[in-house]
């Protein structure tokens, strides 16, 4: 199975996502560090508050580059595969014949971008593929559907005989 | 179309007055005028009118929603689908094909049925729904029967008369398998030493640390705000301990009261499970609707060695009124307490099929169960030593104060890792998996064992999950999606081989 790699674009959007992120965080410390007077209570917020944030922003903002690089995914006539992950690497396997329906969504950063997302739906469970162009998106909707209806027949040919 | 029965108005002109009476007890600090210091001086006559108007509004409300629902609500039954209206502001029409009915469930509770009334629900087994049932009928007790047997039988393509008869399989006060009085007990205990154990633990927890926090509280604090956290501590603790005795009472309550009369009966094609005194629930599902049997064991039930029964069945959930769960999933229910050697001769009686199988496949290594949660529990204790201890010295605490809290903190970490490590001592033993030409069956969990035996059929997807370390050594964790209920329809499985993960996915392929 050939395995592919996200739209270029998706480094974009995750990094607009970890910089909304970081500023969320900043709008918690940043008051507390102008607010509370210059002695032993600041150092103790920057401290104890501080340290930690800034830790976790530069967290986020390493994440979305190796997260570009470790997704990837592939589907043929019999299965989807999708590989995600940073530190835990998940690798999910979905057969073509478990597929109840497809969706493709966007949000409105995504729109701006010009992406868009894919949900698998099983009987079970739902999975995201993340950050297609749209015109992909759709052309894996369709072809997933191709393969969905041919691998459908296959199985009530087989139950036939 | 035929309409629901009118004894559903009746019975929301009692159950509704319930709903005024909490609306009442949620406002009623209203009307009461206060001093400055909080007490009551009396009943604020201006208001009162306000008040019992506002709430004879929401009862007239109620009411005419009611009669509105009760008008526009309407079912029938065709030859192949079961057809149902209804919904006041937003209209819903939903048609199942009896083929397509997973479980069929009649509930009524007290009040129900003093007035006669009672509720089928019927899930189509759809994920998007599993949260609640597409079919609700509103009917009397004795015509729900009949809807239930006809919907059964015209489910499995027959006529009722044409239907096989359930056979009792498990009753409550006869046979080899009962949920007697005396199981009923021990399940309370159960479930009372699980709670108490719960609780033991939390109170232990925030004892420790409560004293390493004093010093620092008490530097940085005035005295006045320093006694409102520490009686804020102590409400914290008592709200604890009232949480617990309300658990046990639950606890003893679901068992004489949630499970009387516990019933299974079974035919050739369906399933039925019912219990309850105050709501009584029938479930009805097809064994070709179940997806898998889940044995759970709590510590306490390990220690004693007792298992609890679970079906996986999709609209089948414990709880929940009227077909509704809050979207809270939650499993459905085959057996609440049984002896653990007894679980093989229950399920070959009741399902066989769902036996589970021996291990055939065991977690590969201890070490990745402990490694990141010990490196989680460590940064966390890393966090509080850094908040506490340096603060401390910066204002000029005793020598002996920073001492104390720091074995307190030494002490938090080592029950905390003591525990954890148990935990995943526990889990490394109980992880594996088995699998056979028609079933699988997952060994999992900690404290808390799992043991789910699912069809291979059942199985939707495979994603396995691992870091490069792990991968290195070929381990690797496996989530198996199951085709149910959307809240467990992931079993998880530890630190198997490269192997297992393999043959998994080409069950999914064939």
């Amino acid at each position: 199975m050939k395995m592919n790699k996200l739209h270029p674009k998706a480094k974009t959007l995750w990094y607009i996502y970890a910089g909304i992120g970081v500023l969320c965080l900043l709008a918690v410390l940043l008051p507390g560090a102008i607010l509370i007077p210059a002695g032993v209570g600041r150092t103790l917020f920057l401290l104890c508050g501080g340290l930690p944030i800034l830790l976790l922003i530069a967290l986020i903002l390493v994440l979305p580059h190796y997260r570009y690089k470790l997704y990837s995914f592939g589907f043929d006539e019999k299965r989807i595969t999708v590989n995600h992950g940073v530190i835990f690497r998940h690798s999910v396997t979905i057969p073509v014949c478990q597929i109840q329906d497809l969706h493709r969504y966007e949000g409105p950063i995504m729109m701006l971008l010009g992406l868009s997302g894919v949900t698998i739906s099983t009987a079970g469970s739902n999975f995201n593929l993340a950050c297609l162009s749209k015109e992909e998106a759709d052309l894996m909707i369709e072809t997933l559907e191709g393969y969905l209806e041919k691998r459908v027949e296959e199985k009530s040919n087989e139950e036939v005989l | 179309m035929k309409k629901f029965c009118k004894n559903y108005l009746y019975y929301h002109f009692v159950a509704d007055i319930f709903i005024v009476l909490v609306a009442a007890l949620a406002f009623i600090d209203a009307i009461y005028i206060e001093n400055e210091a909080g007490e009551v001086l009396g009943v604020d006559m201006r208001m009162l009118p306000f008040f019992i108007g506002a709430l004879v509004l929401l009862y007239i409300g109620l009411i005419v929603y009611r009669v509105l629902y009760l008008r526009i609500a309407s079912y029938t039954l065709t030859e192949s689908e079961i057809r149902v209206t209804r919904g006041v502001l937003f209209r819903k029409n939903s048609i199942v094909d009896y083929k397509r009915m997973h479980a069929i469930n009649k509930k009524q509770n007290i009040i129900q049925r003093l007035f006669g009334l009672a509720v089928l629900t019927v899930d189509s087994g759809s994920a998007n729904t599993s949260a609640s049932a597409e079919i609700v009928i509103y009917e009397t007790g004795a015509e729900v029967d009949r809807l239930l047997a006809e919907l059964k039988a015209r489910k499995n393509g027959e006529t009722v008369e044409t239907a096989a008869p359930a056979e009792e399989v498990i009753a409550a006060d006869s046979g080899d398998l009962v949920f007697s009085s005396g199981k009923k007990l021990v399940y309370s205990l159960l479930n009372i030493g699980s709670a108490l154990l719960t609780t033991l633990t939390v109170i232990l927890l925030a004892l420790i640390t409560y004293f390493c926090l004093v010093p620092v509280l008490y530097k940085l604090f005035k005295a006045e705000l320093f006694y409102a956290l520490v009686t804020a501590l102590v409400i914290a603790l008592i709200g604890t301990v009232c949480i617990s005795l309300f658990t046990f009472l639950v606890s003893i309550l679901q068992s004489f009261v949630g499970y009387h009369n516990f019933r299974i009966k079974k035919n050739a094609t369906d399933l039925e499970i019912s219990y309850g005194l105050l709501t009584r629930h029938t479930n009805t599902f097809g064994f070709d609707r179940i997806q898998g049997v889940v044995v759970r064991q709590g510590i306490i039930q390990r220690l004693f060695g007792y298992a609890t029964l679970n079906l996986e069945v999709i609209g089948y959930q414990e709880g929940g009124d009227e077909g509704n769960n809050n979207g809270v999933a939650s499993v459905g229910i085959l057996l609440p307490l049984c002896h653990i050697g007894e679980v093989e001769s229950i399920l070959s009686s009741i399902l066989s099929p769902y036996v589970p199988l021996e291990k055939s496949v065991s977690a590969k290594k201890y070490f990745p169960f402990i490694s990141w949660s010990m490196l989680l529990i460590g940064v966390i204790f890393a966090l509080l030593w850094l908040t506490v201890l340096p603060p401390m010295r910066l204002l000029g605490a005793t020598a002996t104060a920073v001492a104390i809290v720091r074995i307190l903190l030494l002490c938090g970490l080592a029950i905390a890792a003591g525990l954890h490590a148990v935990g995943a001592l526990l889990a490394y033993k109980t992880a594996g998996l088995a699998i056979s030409e028609d079933r699988i069956t997952v060994f999992g969990g900690g404290y808390r064992k799992r043991i789910t035996t699912m069809r291979r059929r059942s199985l939707v997807a495979v994603e396995n999950v691992t870091t490069p370390l792990r991968a290195k050594a070929g381990i690797y964790t496996l989530i198996l999606h199951m085709r149910t209920n959307a809240a467990t329809n992931e079993v998880k499985v530890g630190m198997l081989d490269k192997a297992t993960a393999d043959q998994l996915l080409s069950i999914l392929e064939d």
